[in-house]
């Protein structure tokens, strides 16, 4: 039973003679059929209703569903909206990433049994991640009104902008946590990770000229470079029979999304101030993408740094709407 | 200072700590100590957030709704943290509830001097914008016995 992974599920492995013949990652909570919940409604109630997919990780489903419906009513809402759906992004990230990384990951790599018990060996380092955690969580609020399951963003932009008072206050909050997320890098790159080298295909989108969140091509570290319009043509889900959540495959073959696959293939837009800390830090990028190339897929890792994230958000994510009795677990459904 | 804070989630019997926040404010016996001695807080399920929130206060009251088998309505109270230690009954998301968030602030000595938390029995399966019709019923007499729990802290101060 996997105890800290966003949804429920478990893993099974089997070892023979000290390899691994098979694993299974089992996610078991039902499907959650928003596919079918949407139908019939106004394109005005996506965006609200999507957002509870994820408790941790709303914004991406909301971003996803308002530039599909802005695509097909050949909507360009303006630059201010452009840039503060980046800014609602990086919220998202800094409060998913910050959770994950210090709630979920951390405690299993080091061997403690929770957070708390990490806690007590580490309590500089998990209220810093608490710190990272709640500025992202006071942008996603910023925003989208509240930090779980925002409801500011609409077809078209948002409900309502954020008074400039209130944005120069949330700026310096922003600026006094940048000291956190450069001392969690240094400390992180600083950590005893062990060699980990494995052949995954990197995916993610890619932008022209800056790092990319909403727009841009699908590219992979095996040569793609499509069109969002072509993603139903190289990507196929399929149900596999262990489990609930959806498999996918670029091509026939199984690949890697997220903030890793993303620094890999893009880390040539990070910001210079990013790209000298990486540097100070030892952290080698090995290999650049060019966009457009097709090229034989790459030996791995690019980045020499242990995989920060391991989510599964597609389809395990869980609203927040239900918290769970445990143990025994109930299902306590708010919507 | 005294924060009264209230946990919950918008929908069914799970706001009803957010709702007692919402009668405590209208209170007039509280009035008086609005923005100087008390602060009341309702939080949408605030993880491990719950704990940046008893900064400034050295004595914090929580309440949030629980799941015992104890009757609709019936209102729990724990003198302080360790005493939840072992108590299953709050509602999680993603396995982080209230006893995870009390119980990470106690190493990060992040927690207020004094705590009481109050627990309100609610019925897990009741959905929709309002409490159920029971609990509902029941509101009026929680706010009174919460208003007598806080009176006498105010008054100690």
């Amino acid at each position: 039973m996997l105890a800290r992974v966003e949804g429920e599920g478990a893993l099974e492995i089997e070892v023979r003679d000290g390899k691994i013949e098979e694993l299974k990652l089992r996610i078991f909570e039902p499907p959650r059929l928003f596919e079918k919940f949407l139908e019939g409604r106004s394109y005005d109630e996506v965006a609200d209703i999507v957002a509870r997919i994820c408790g941790i990780c709303p914004v991406a489903y909301q971003m996803s569903a308002v530039h599909a419906i802005e695509q097909v009513f050949e909507c360009d809402p303006g630059p201010w909206v452009r840039e503060m759906r980046r800014l609602l992004y990086c919220g998202e990230w800094l409060e998913s990433y910050g959770l994950h990384v210090h709630l979920l990951a951390l405690p299993d790599y080091f061997g403690f049994s929770s957070v708390a018990e990490m806690a007590s060996k580490f309590p500089d380092e998990v209220k810093r991640g608490l710190a990272l955690q709640g500025i992202g969580n006071e942008i996603v609020r910023f925003l989208g009104g509240r930090s779980v399951h925002p409801v500011g963003v609409r077809v078209g932009g948002f409900y309502k902008a954020p008074a400039a008072a209130e944005a120069a206050v949330l700026l310096e909050k922003v600026r006094q946590q940048l000291k956190h997320a450069e001392a969690l890098l240094r400390w992180s790159a600083a950590l005893d990770l062990p060699a980990s080298r494995q052949n995954f295909v990197s995916v993610s989108t890619r932008h022209t000229d800056e790092y990319p969140m909403n727009e841009g091509h699908i590219v992979s570290d095996a040569g793609h470079d499509l069109s969002i319009d072509k993603f139903e043509a190289h990507f196929k889900e399929h149900q596999a029979p262990h489990t609930t959540a959806l498999h996918c495959h670029l091509d026939g073959r199984p690949y890697l999304v997220g903030p890793l696959a993303r620094l890999n293939l893009n880390h040539d837009l990070l910001p210079d101030a990013v790209k000298s800390l990486l540097h100070e830090c030892g952290i080698v990028m090995s290999w650049m993408l060019t966009v457009a190339s097709c090229r034989p897929p790459l030996s791995r890792p690019l980045a020499k740094i242990r995989p920060a994230s391991k989510r599964i958000c597609t389809t395990s994510c869980w609203p927040m709407g239900l918290r769970m009795m445990m143990p025994p677990c109930v299902c306590v459904p708010r919507w | 200072m005294l924060k009264v804070i209230g946990i919950g989630s918008p929908f069914g019997d799970d706001q009803v700590g957010l709702l007692l926040i919402d009668e405590l404010r209208q209170s007039e016996q509280l009035h008086s100590y609005l923005n100087s001695e008390l602060e009341l807080l309702a939080v949408d399920r605030p993880g491990a957030g719950l704990l940046s929130l008893f900064e400034g206060a050295e004595r914090v009251i929580i309440i949030d709704a629980v799941v015992s088998g104890a009757g609709l309505g019936q209102l729990h109270r724990w003198p302080d943290s360790t005493a939840l230690e072992s108590c299953g009954c709050f509602l999680l998301s993603y396995g982080f509830g209230l006893t995870q968030a009390l119980t990470l602030g106690r190493p990060l000595a992040l927690l207020p001097a004094q705590l009481l938390v109050f627990g309100v029995e609610i019925d897990p399966v009741a959905a929709g914008a309002d409490l159920s019709a029971m609990l509902g019923h029941q509101l009026p007499i929680l706010i009174d016995l919460v208003i007598e729990e806080i009176l006498p802290l105010l008054d100690s101060f």
